[in-house]
């Protein structure tokens, strides 16, 4: 399995992920500040780096982008601080993924294994297929009407594939409730309805990993949805 | 010390070259004025002659000849030729044998007709010359007096006395006439013939001592009708008178008698010659016109034979003139001389080669044809000059006239001379001078101007340097400037008086040909230069320093004025600044008014008038305008520029009191502003702090709680205390995250977002991302949509969260199995705006305020023990108004009412 390195400078915290972590079979290496973990990047073989942003000595963000000059592999931030613009500096100076404190423990699990899918399995997919729809993780096979999640399959009702199937298809584009009523249900939209709301609601459910916080399936509030280009 | 001596050397260079270069600007000056002087003094030669004298300009095609062939030379010569000629002609009216003779005798009328020659018969008579000249001196005198024919008669000779020339004389037709008995020595008188011949005819000169010449009824030539009709018209009278007047009734004629001042040379008064008043008056004018004109040339005479004596003058001349057997000799040469030059004209000698042959001399003979010069004069100028005097000189006459080129004595040749030897050979290099210097003074005088006063101030920077008298005001500098310039043309008028020169008319004194006169110059044109340049300087200074307005009297008056104006206006109340202006504006305009009625017509009044009330209304508008910033300016404060000052620079009076204080009110309420929104923002920033200190432990609580619960305790009361930990953990996680967004809400540190927002897709997607909690608790939505267009502005992560809150609300506290009515409607009165209105039953009673539950930390339930923060509503409402829209919360018993208006879009 994979090599996993957890810097954080709380110690309890860093040993609360190791066991949520050791759970799953994952390896991990331990450090509690930004040198440490630079040290371990160059002796062990690392495929996946979680990392604190405020610590003593080099801090997250500086470790970051030391790593980055030589390496690739997924980096998750672990921060404290829930600004949107300190989300936005972390992924923009390379970091793969986001999570606040206080987290919830199988969040933090599913996302990490969804960034080791993306480093490790995925990303050399047959996109030949048309049938074969793909936005970031979420993969739709039209043919076999099957939906995977980083290679998970997910159970989804018809209507609730036929609306994803429309969203995914036209990646990027908003659609409101009536829009989507029409096209799903091949009727005219009389009024007001959350009958869709509530479809799509479902549907985040199923395929994100915190629904309140969607990767693919976004809610343009006063507006419509979409599923994300990435 | 020894640095600052350093810093004056090249300061006192400096000032030295620059000195240096004044003081060349001001010898430039002089020696142009110099050289101008010599061209203009040095080219003209001044001639003293008698006739001839004047100026003549010196050519300068003359300048590589000898004096004596110049054009200078020949001019002089010529007018000495001419003077000569004319001398000699006085000489033979006035002398005889060298000598003035005064007792000569004179035949006026032959001597009024020289130069047109006589008539056969003419009407004269014969007066001493002498007495004649002390006639024309004294005068001529007339009288009237009243006679009768008889009178008249007895009053004029019976008869007249003609004068008849002998054609067959052999002076009859010369052009020397008879006039002059001197020269002629004869005459002819005509006897006396019978009294009604009217031309003597038949005379018999056989015997002349027996004739008087005295003829009765003799008619004047020329005059024949007039005189014949005269005559009838005397004889009608005297018939008339016979006929029917006595004598004593004869008619009375005015005559005008001429006063026999002198005799004639006969010892007889003039009406004696004649029987005739036209012959008379004729007569008394020959007489008169003779005398006069002798008088005339007795004067020239004397003039003439001084000027021209040896004594006086190079000229030699001598004239020989031959009438009949005698040749009279006009000459101021010595005896031997005369001799010499006498020999040669007679043809004895040779010209050339006698006593003056090196001088300078014309010889001409009319009747040998022969002219000689060794001069520039021709031949025909002599003819054309004895053309005009051919009754004096007969065809016989020679005339011989030289220069003594030794010069013995100063005269016009020796003034020609200097002239001519001082100046010309020069004249090109005083022009030169002349223009060098003018060049140079221009150059210099430029110079000066750009530089005058430069410097370079104690900061290094160049600056205009003022010395003493540019200091002193304008107006002052002015007026001594002013003084020195009359103290100059007074010096300037004496010294002209003084020298005798007179500019306008161009004739200068004998002055200017002195040397002193040329020094007089050179230094008055230094110092005037000095002078004039000292006060332009200083002006040009001013200017360049702009010191000419600031520097003066009238600057500091207006100032002083000024200052004074406001310093009554600014520190005068209310009253007196309204009143005390008017007032005098009023007395002013009606003074005018006074004025305009007694100048009727006149424009001044109206024009001062004019004036002052544009200056008033200037100065109501000035008032008016600085009034209209102060209130621009209290509307901006108000409008929440807070930073906004009012511009209090040209304030005056109230006005400056008032925009102080208007500053000070901004400046106070900014300050209050700025306080209150630098405590809010502290508060937020401690609170994030806060909560991320709080979020650190909080994580491993979470985890380490998660934990446990997967060792799957088996003691249920563990579960219990599990579940409960689980349970605070997680609101105190909501509780940190909402806190921090209350505060930062609340402190304005929130960014928005705004786009078009559907509110009824809007109310659909909250109801459907609700639907499972409302579900659980039995609640149902009951949505009423009731308007067409429900497109708002806002932040739509905003929106969302004040939506999320607001059922958050309903899901704890709404009592369950109950229905959640959703509304959204148009506003009654404001087409521009919608409503929305979430209804639902409180589970609990709600016995408090309203307005309570939107503060922070309220909630329904005081008990505090429920899910939530307490601060949800308070989040809605803050973000609802950060997004323009109105938010209130009624209370109508159990019924929890929330109405949101949001305006449409536009």
């Amino acid at each position: 399995m994979a090599n996993i390195l957890v810097c954080d400078d709380d110690k309890e915290i860093v040993d609360a992920i190791e066991i949520y972590l050791l759970q799953e079979g994952y390896t991990i290496y331990k450090a509690y500040d930004g040198e440490q973990a630079i040290k371990v990047l160059k002796e062990q073989q690392i495929h996946l780096l979680l990392i604190d942003i405020m610590m003593p000595k080099l801090d997250g963000i500086h470790a970051t982008l030391k790593i980055r000059e030589y390496s690739s592999i997924p980096i998750i931030f672990l921060s404290a601080k829930s600004e949107d613009s300190d989300k936005i500096l972390g992924l923009n100076i390379g970091a793969d993924d986001y999570i606040t404190k206080p987290f919830n423990p199988l969040e933090l699990v599913a996302r990490v294994k969804s960034n080791l899918r993306r480093y490790t399995t995925l990303g050399n997919l047959n996109t030949e297929n048309n049938a074969l729809f793909q936005v970031g993780g979420l993969c739709i096979n039209d043919d076999t009407k099957e939906v995977t999640v980083d290679g998970e399959s997910v159970k989804l009702t018809p209507i609730e594939y036929n609306i994803l199937l429309l969203l995914v298809k036209n990646c990027g584009r908003v659609f409101s409730i009536d829009q989507i009523y029409e096209s799903i249900w091949n009727e005219e939209a009389i009024g007001a309805d959350n009958t869709v709301a509530v479809h799509i609601r479902h549907i985040r459910e199923k395929i994100e990993i915190n629904p309140k916080e969607p990767r693919y399936l976004k809610v343009v509030w006063g507006v419509g949805y979409k599923v994300e280009k990435q | 010390m020894g640095k600052e001596g350093k810093e004056q050397k090249p300061k006192k260079a400096k000032n030295g070259f620059r000195t240096f270069m004044r003081f060349l600007q001001h010898v430039s000056l002089a020696v142009m004025a110099l050289s101008i002087f010599v061209v203009v003094i040095g080219s003209t030669v001044r001639i003293q002659g008698f006739r001839s004298g004047g100026s003549y300009m010196l050519d300068s095609s003359d300048q590589n000849k000898e004096y004596e062939d110049s054009d200078l030379f020949g001019t002089i010569f010529g007018y000495a030729v001419a003077d000569i000629i004319r001398y000699g002609v006085v000489s033979s009216q006035l002398e005889t044998d060298g000598v003035f003779d005064g007792s000569k005798i004179v035949d006026v009328t032959a001597y009024n007709y020289r130069d047109v020659g006589l008539p056969e018969q003419y009407v004269t008579a014969e007066y001493h010359l002498e007495d004649l000249l002390k006639w024309a001196n004294y005068g001529f005198e007339y009288t009237t007096t009243d006679m009768t024919e008889q009178q008249a008669g007895q009053f004029l000779s019976d008869r007249t006395r003609v004068t008849i020339i002998d054609p067959q004389s052999k002076y009859y037709n010369t052009s020397d006439a008879n006039y002059l008995k001197s020269d002629i020595g004869s005459y002819t008188f005509v006897n006396d013939v019978s009294a009604n011949q009217l031309w003597v005819e038949n005379y018999d000169n056989s015997d002349p001592q027996e004739y008087d010449g005295f003829v009765e009824g003799y008619l004047s030539v020329g005059d024949n009708d007039q005189a014949v009709s005269a005559t009838e018209e005397i004889t009608l009278e005297v018939t008339e008178g016979d006929a029917s007047y006595d004598s004593d009734y004869a008619p009375v004629y005015s005559h005008d008698i001429l006063i026999n001042r002198y005799k004639t040379a006969e010892e007889k008064n003039l009406e004696e010659y004649v029987s005739d008043w036209d012959l008379y008056y004729n007569l008394c004018e020959n007489v008169e016109n003779a005398a006069k004109s002798l008088s005339y040339n007795y004067n020239e005479y004397l003039e003439y034979g001084d000027y021209y004596s040896k004594e006086n003058s190079n000229v030699r001349y001598l004239i020989a003139k031959t009438v009949g057997e005698n040749t009279q000799f006009y000459s101021n040469l010595d005896g031997d001389e005369e001799e010499n030059i006498l020999e040669a004209m007679m043809g004895i000698g040779d010209i050339t080669e006698n006593g003056f042959a090196s001088d300078k001399y014309i010889y001409y003979s009319p009747s040998e044809m022969v002219y000689r010069t060794n001069t520039s004069i021709e031949e025909t100028t002599i003819r054309k000059i004895l053309q005009e005097y051919d009754y004096a000189y007969p065809e016989t006459v020679k005339i011989w006239i030289g220069v003594d080129t030794d010069y013995p004595v100063s005269d016009a040749f020796t003034q020609g001379a200097a002239g001519f030897r001082n100046y010309l050979p020069y004249f090109w290099q005083w022009i030169i001078v002349a223009i060098v210097a003018g060049i140079l003074y221009l150059c210099l005088f430029i110079y000066q101007i750009i530089f005058t006063g430069r410097d370079v101030d104690a900061n290094g920077e160049a600056c205009i340097r003022l010395n003493a008298f540019d200091r002193i005001p304008t107006e002052a500098a002015a007026l001594i400037a002013f003084g020195v310039a009359v103290l100059a043309v007074w010096i300037l008028i004496v010294v002209l008086e003084l020298a005798d020169i007179h500019v306008l008319s161009l004739s200068y004194g004998e002055v200017v040909y002195e040397q002193w006169f040329k020094i007089l110059l050179v230094a008055g044109t230094f110092a005037a230069d000095i002078v004039v340049m000292f006060f332009f300087y200083s002006l040009v200074r001013r200017m360049r320093a702009k010191a000419l307005w600031k520097n003066s009297y009238l600057r500091r008056l207006c100032c002083k004025l000024k200052e004074f104006a406001w310093k009554v206006y600014d520190n005068g109340n209310i009253v007196i600044r309204t009143w005390v202006p008017y007032g005098i504006f009023l007395f002013f305009n009606l003074m005018m008014v006074v004025w305009e009625i007694e100048t009727a017509g006149s424009w001044l009044p109206v024009i001062v008038v004019l004036f002052v009330d544009a200056a008033v209304g200037i100065l109501f508008y000035r008032d008016a305008k600085e009034r209209q910033g102060i209130v621009e300016g209290i509307e901006t404060i108000a409008s929440g520029e807070l930073e906004h000052q009012v511009e209090i620079t040209n304030l005056h009076g109230d006005n400056l009191t008032l925009a102080n204080s208007v500053n000070s009110i901004g400046k106070g309420i900014k300050d209050a502003v700025e306080i209150s929104m630098k405590d809010e923002r502290m508060k937020a920033d401690l609170i994030t702090n806060v909560s991320h200190d709080i979020k650190t432990p909080l994580t491993s609580i979470i985890n380490y709680v998660d934990l446990i619960k997967r060792e799957h305790v088996e003691n249920e009361k563990v579960q219990n205390y599990i579940k409960v930990l689980d349970e605070k953990s997680q609101r105190l996680k909501q509780l940190t995250d909402d806190l921090v967004e209350a505060s930062k809400i609340s402190s304005g540190n929130i960014s928005l977002n705004f786009e078009r927002i559907n509110v009824t897709e809007l109310m659909n997607q909250t109801i459907g991302e609700f639907s499972e909690k409302f579900e659980q608790k039995n609640l149902t939505t009951v949505m009423n949509v009731n308007v067409q267009n429900s497109v708002i502005e806002a932040d739509s992560r905003r929106i969302w969260r004040v939506m999320e809150n607001l059922f958050n609300n309903i899901y704890k506290y709404a009592m369950t199995g109950t229905r959640v009515y959703v509304t959204i409607d148009s506003l009654q009165d404001n087409d521009d705006s919608i409503e929305i209105s979430i209804k639902n039953i409180s589970a609990s009673a709600l016995n408090c305020n309203p307005d309570e539950l939107t503060e922070r930390f309220i909630r329904g339930d005081v008990s505090r023990t429920t899910e939530g923060s307490g601060l949800g509503l308070s989040i809605a409402k803050n973000l609802t108004e950060a997004q323009k829209g109105t938010f209130e919360i009624r209370l109508d018993g159990d019924l929890f009412k929330v109405y949101l208006t949001f305006p449409l879009a536009k």
